[in-house]
């Protein structure tokens, strides 16, 4: 894999119409528990804060729910790869906390090497610590199912969007690393913010930067002049049905992204249950931000980063 | 003052053969074709050379295995130059033999294979393929961009992520719809009982009735079990999803990989090899196409990381690469077949080499590092190579040999002969071979290898002997003033006019101490030339002139001189004491040559004293028993020993006691050529005749009292006169010499001169009776019918001496006997 210098905080870019000053997160707050997404959580964790220029905080949650599965007479694990069921007892969470927790920390070392990191051991349940902890204008990172189960829920991703900024939502399993960071713009002042952070990182990352518009018909020139004021450099826009936004999953399919950045008040989220299948098939890091936080990020862009739908 | 049977001097021109430069053929001073004759020439073209001509000639031409040759003769006899002409002759009557490249072997990665293309062909082949890669290294990467590979690979990580969630979220289901969650802990998947999503606490799970907590208990044990059985299901699916994305990537890349090979296989259908390698390339190319997507880290960071790393560096491609290890034909080469002279036949020069090199502190090595050797290089023609060099070198001669009896080319390093490394490397396929061997060194060395070597008679068929000497006759001379032509030519002297030549000839009959031979020292001959065109440079001739011929010489001999110098000053100075005057008994003047490093042999005398009393017989040689003396020097000693027993005591007990020894010799004395002067010697000391010592003596004496011709004839007289001339010549002053040697006089004029005026003499001397009749004036005297010496001569007298002692000795016996003392003849045992 071929490395990049880690971005340094740049001067606005050609043609951004305002500046990147404005994309600034209160830190990175990333909540570890040591499941099987730990590493790409800290991965994108790292890449989100060098892209903000936010500090990075991690808050290592030992799960209450498992020290509550532990206790029961007949708890029992099964470990991954050859599917043997073992003994859960106590101890042998308490070990598996030390070893997860150590191996977060170095996980850490190694990926922010220049940096502090500030790090925190609690107990408890994560949803709890998560909100807990998070302040206003944080960018959290979370794992599948806030480190217990498959896929974070769609009402702890609002909440946790609600108490901080924004929230990185990492799959365990990512299956592109190198594909394009993908911003989805619906066309209004929030979709503006989705784009300029989407362009902070794609520079960071070194990887492509991808548009995908949801656009009413003949609205398409509207949608890539506004795009190329913001973007900053050079990106592929992909239009898609803006009558169709709840099916927006199947075109990031086709677009193979290592990353998607959309706005939770945008329209894809507007039906219900769409978030929660979104968490559920994301095969790429989500970075959702709260409506309040694309548009304060949009706000910075200028003339460039007004409504596209002036038709 | 010379007795009545002693030989006569020499007269002047039996010193050294005359050569009139007018009896030259004209064109003999011109330059002849240098190419057709001297040391330049094959030997075919070399006077004197016929049988090693012949020799090589056979060999180069024969095909059969095992006629090789070894071709020997003394350094400078222009062997080695010939051997390659003769090589080169026959090798451009061949055609150029086949390419040979090496390339990677698909199936075992540790035997490189080794293919032949036709002559010229490898390196086109080489560029063609190096071509195709980095074709493919662009085409490739771009193919896997392409919307239609994405889309392909995405429906199968697609289907692959189906069916794992398929199996995964209905065990879920069930468990949810029985109260019952799946937890991804950092150890693995637990299950637990849920209620309002969250883990039952254990002290609320004990509150459950019995009945229930068993249900449960017994739906997680049915439920683990269930998706146990799905995770061991999971490696196989994994493996379905690569073999899928494999089978992609080389339906995706055979389209590119064969329009690629495509543009190369035209130019190469002739070719069977290549063709077949790029069969083989392209089945590895779609298996492997991997290679070609996968990022490179070469631990430094390049803008351009692609386009700056050539593709023969990128270790990614080396695989498919070709190693030219031998180019024929083309624009470079000689036509026909190659001739290579491996000056330093290391074992790694001669039957190549794999080098490796460091990476990240170890070596690490593939078939590009493979290098060819002497022998790769002349395959399908000729490798020359010098004996001795390749002897002296470990494993050479085994590897060398190995070879020829294969009849192919392995690569091994002496590290792997000698067992000093374990680590796996590289095994190269044989090349195999089809060379002729010109071995060229010393017939020591080739009496030595057709003894001790059983193998080397089978491998060395043909013996090439070159001569260091023709003779001179009328025809001969001719022959050799062209040569001498040809040798100034091809080396880019100035031409040398007929005097000139003739005193080449001269030279070159003085440098073989033989007036009716002439020296094929070609190397000797040619530097000669050089120097007298020096000298005729120096003194602004356009043709090198006899002067120059004779400066040239003299100028060698000047340098050469020190020495001698020294050697001459002691004498002249008295401090080795050598008399050129007057008459000595049991004194002579011996004659040797010494020889020191690279400085030219020179003659000196050595005095040689002999004493005689009563004894048992012995002849003691004073150098034998210090260790001074060599085995040919005592055998000499020996056998003058014999002679005189023989000649004198024939009716009495030898009772002599003599000894004998060099003065002032401290060096050691080799040879029998004084044998003659020691028996002078001691005639001497026995008939008590005092013999002249401005006479020198020189030969070997046989039983029957012959004298033997000797070597170095003419130093030794030049030695002699030399220290006579420095004293100045009395006009009596001369040289004894065997008779037989005569033809072998090439004296420098300063002493053929001096011999026409009289001043200097050479005697020829067929016999002692001579020899003793000029040293001491008195015949040497020949039995009579009476069985006796004739009375007064030399021999007479030297029987009556031994009858003297004979008697003495038998008085003094029987002395012993009556006990008066044995002490004596103890003393004389003992010595």
């Amino acid at each position: 894999m071929t490395t990049k210098p880690d971005a340094a905080p740049s001067s606005p870019p050609q043609g951004t119409g305002g500046t990147d000053e404005g994309i600034r997160f209160a830190r990175v707050l990333v909540a570890l528990t040591g499941g099987e997404a730990s590493h790409a959580m800290i991965e994108a964790a790292c890449l989100a804060a060098r892209a903000t220029n936010a500090a990075l905080a991690a808050l290592y949650v030992r799960e209450q729910r498992l020290a509550d599965l532990a206790a029961l007479p007949f708890a029992t694990v099964l470990a991954p790869g050859h599917g043997v069921a073992e003994a859960l007892t106590l101890d042998a969470v308490e070990r598996a906390w030390l070893r997860a927790e150590a191996a977060c920390r170095a996980a850490l070392h190694s990926a922010h090497p220049a940096g502090t990191v500030a790090f925190q051991s609690v107990s408890g349940r994560i949803e709890t610590a998560v909100v807990g902890h998070a302040g206003p204008g944080d960018l959290l990172v979370l794992g599948p199912g806030g480190g217990l189960q498959a896929a974070p829920s769609g009402a702890l991703v609002k909440a946790a969007a609600r108490a901080a900024g924004a929230v990185l939502v990492v799959p365990a399993i990512v299956t592109n690393r190198t594909g394009p960071v993908v911003a989805i713009d619906d066309g209004d002042t929030a979709g503006a913010g989705t784009i300029r952070m989407a362009s902070r990182l794609a520079r960071a990352s070194g990887r492509p930067l991808a548009l995908l518009a949801l656009a009413a018909p003949g609205m398409h020139g509207a949608l890539a002049a506004r795009a190329a004021s913001l973007a900053g450099g050079p990106f592929a826009l992909h239009t898609w049905p803006a009558g169709e936004a709840a099916g927006v999953a199947d075109a990031l399919r086709y677009l193979t992204p290592s990353m998607v950045v959309a706005d939770l008040s945008g329209a894809p989220f507007a039906e219900p249950g769409v978030l929660g299948a979104a968490l559920r098939r994301a095969t790429a890091p989500l970075l959702l931000m709260s409506g309040h936080a694309a548009q304060r990020i949009a706000s910075q862009a200028g003339a460039g980063g007004g409504p596209a739908a002036t038709g | 003052m010379s007795a009545p049977d002693a030989p006569e001097p020499l007269p002047p021109e039996a010193l050294c053969p005359a050569l009139d430069p007018s009896s030259l053929p004209p064109q003999a001073a011109a330059a002849p074709d240098a190419g057709t004759a001297g040391a330049g020439s094959a030997a075919a073209g070399l006077p004197g050379q016929e049988r090693a001509a012949r020799a090589l000639d056979f060999a180069t031409r024969v095909r059969q295995k095992g006629f090789n040759a070894f071709v020997h003769g003394p350094e400078g006899s222009g062997r080695r130059t010939s051997a390659v002409q003769v090589a080169e002759r026959a090798a451009r009557a061949r055609p150029a033999p086949d390419d040979w490249i090496y390339v990677h072997n698909f199936e075992t990665d540790w035997k490189p294979r080794a293919l032949s293309l036709p002559a010229g062909r490898a390196i086109p082949f080489r560029d063609a393929v190096a071509g195709l890669v980095e074709q493919l290294r662009t085409a490739i990467p771009a193919l896997f961009k392409t919307d239609a590979y994405r889309e392909r690979r995405r429906q199968i990580d697609e289907r692959f992520q189906e069916r794992q969630n398929t199996g995964f979220e209905a065990i879920e289901a069930r468990a949810h719809d029985e109260g019952i969650g799946i937890l991804r802990t950092p150890m693995g998947f637990a299950f637990a009982p849920m209620r309002d999503g969250e883990v039952v606490k254990p002290d609320a799970f004990q509150k459950l009735p019995a009945e229930e907590r068993k249900r449960i208990q017994d739906r997680i044990g049915e439920l683990q079990t269930e998706l146990a059985a799905l995770m061991r299901k999971m490696p196989e699916e994994e493996e379905k999803r690569r073999n899928e994305i494999r089978a992609l990537n080389a339906e995706m890349a055979q389209t590119v990989v064969d329009a690629a090979i495509a543009g190369v296989r035209p130019e190469f259908a002739d070719v069977p090899a290549a063709a077949q390698r790029l069969d083989e390339m392209r089945g590895d190319l779609i298996d492997n196409v991997e290679l070609f997507v996968l990022e490179l880290n070469t631990g430094e960071e390049s803008p351009f990381p692609e386009a700056s790393m050539p593709v023969a560096e990128d270790p990614r491609f080396r695989r498919y690469l070709v190693n030219v290890v031998i180019a024929n034909g083309g624009g470079g080469h000689a036509p026909g077949a190659p001739v290579v002279y491996e000056d330093h036949p290391t074992l790694a020069r001669l039957i190549g080499r794999v080098d490796h090199t460091a990476r990240m502190g170890a070596l690490e090595t593939d078939f590009s590092m493979i290098r060819a050797g002497a022998l790769h290089r002349a395959n399908g023609g000729f490798l020359v190579v010098d004996a001795l060099r390749l002897l002296r070198e470990p494993l050479s001669w085994d590897a060398l040999k190995r070879a020829l009896r294969s009849g192919r080319i392995a690569i091994t390093s002496a590290a792997e002969e000698l067992s000093l490394l374990s680590t796996v490397s590289l095994e190269p396929e044989p090349i195999p071979l089809d060379v002729k061997i010109l071995m060229i060194g010393e017939p020591l060395i080739y009496h030595l290898l057709s003894a001790l070597d059983p193998e080397f008679g089978e491998l060395f068929k043909v013996e090439a002997d070159f001569d260091d000497r023709m003779p001179r006759d009328e025809a001969t001379i001719a022959e050799y003033a062209r040569l001498i032509g040809a040798t100034a030519a091809r080396e880019g002297l100035r031409p040398l006019d007929p005097g000139a030549v003739a005193a080449a000839i001269g030279e070159a009959t003085r440098m073989t101490g033989d007036a009716e031979r002439l020296s094929l020292k070609l190397g000797q001959l040619a530097d000669l030339l050089a120097e007298a065109d020096h000298w005729a440079a120096d003194a602004g001739r356009e043709r090198v002139a006899a002067e120059d011929i004779a400066r040239a010489i003299a100028e060698r001999e000047f340098r050469a001189d020190g020495l001698r110098q020294r050697w001459h000053e002691g004498i002249g100075r008295g401090t080795v004491m050598i008399d050129t005057e007057g008459a000595r008994v049991g004194q002579i003047n011996g004659l040797t040559v010494i020889a020191a490093g690279h400085a030219a042999a020179f003659g000196a005398p050595s005095r040689i004293t002999a004493r005689v009393r009563m004894g048992s017989g012995h002849v003691i040689d004073i150098e034998r028993e210090t260790k001074l003396g060599g085995p040919i020097h005592s055998k000499g000693v020996l056998i003058l020993s014999s002679y005189l027993a023989a000649t004198f005591a024939t009716e009495a007990p030898m009772s002599l006691w003599a000894s004998l020894v060099f003065e002032q010799s401290y060096g050691g004395v080799e040879g029998d050529s004084a044998s003659s002067a020691e028996l002078y010697a001691l005639l001497s000391a026995l008939s008590g005749l005092a013999l002249r010592q401005d006479l020198a003596v020189t030969g070997s004496v046989n039983q029957l009292g012959q004298v033997q011709a000797i070597g170095g004839v003419n130093e030794k007289i030049e030695g002699f006169f030399d220290i006579c001339a420095a004293r100045g010549l009395t006009g009596d002053q001369g040289v004894l010499i065997p008779s037989t040697n005569v033809k072998h006089l090439v004296l420098r004029p300063r002493v053929v001169e001096a011999a026409a005026a009289g001043r200097f003499h050479i005697y020829p001397v067929a016999t002692i009776d001579e020899g003793i009749a000029l040293l001491t004036g008195h015949d040497a005297g020949t039995r009579g019918p009476d069985g006796r010496f004739p009375e007064g001569s030399v021999n007479a007298r030297v029987e009556a001496t031994l009858a003297g002692f004979a008697r003495a000795r038998k008085a003094f016996g029987a002395k012993d006997e009556d006990g008066e003392t044995g002490a004596e003849r103890r003393d004389d045992d003992e010595a």
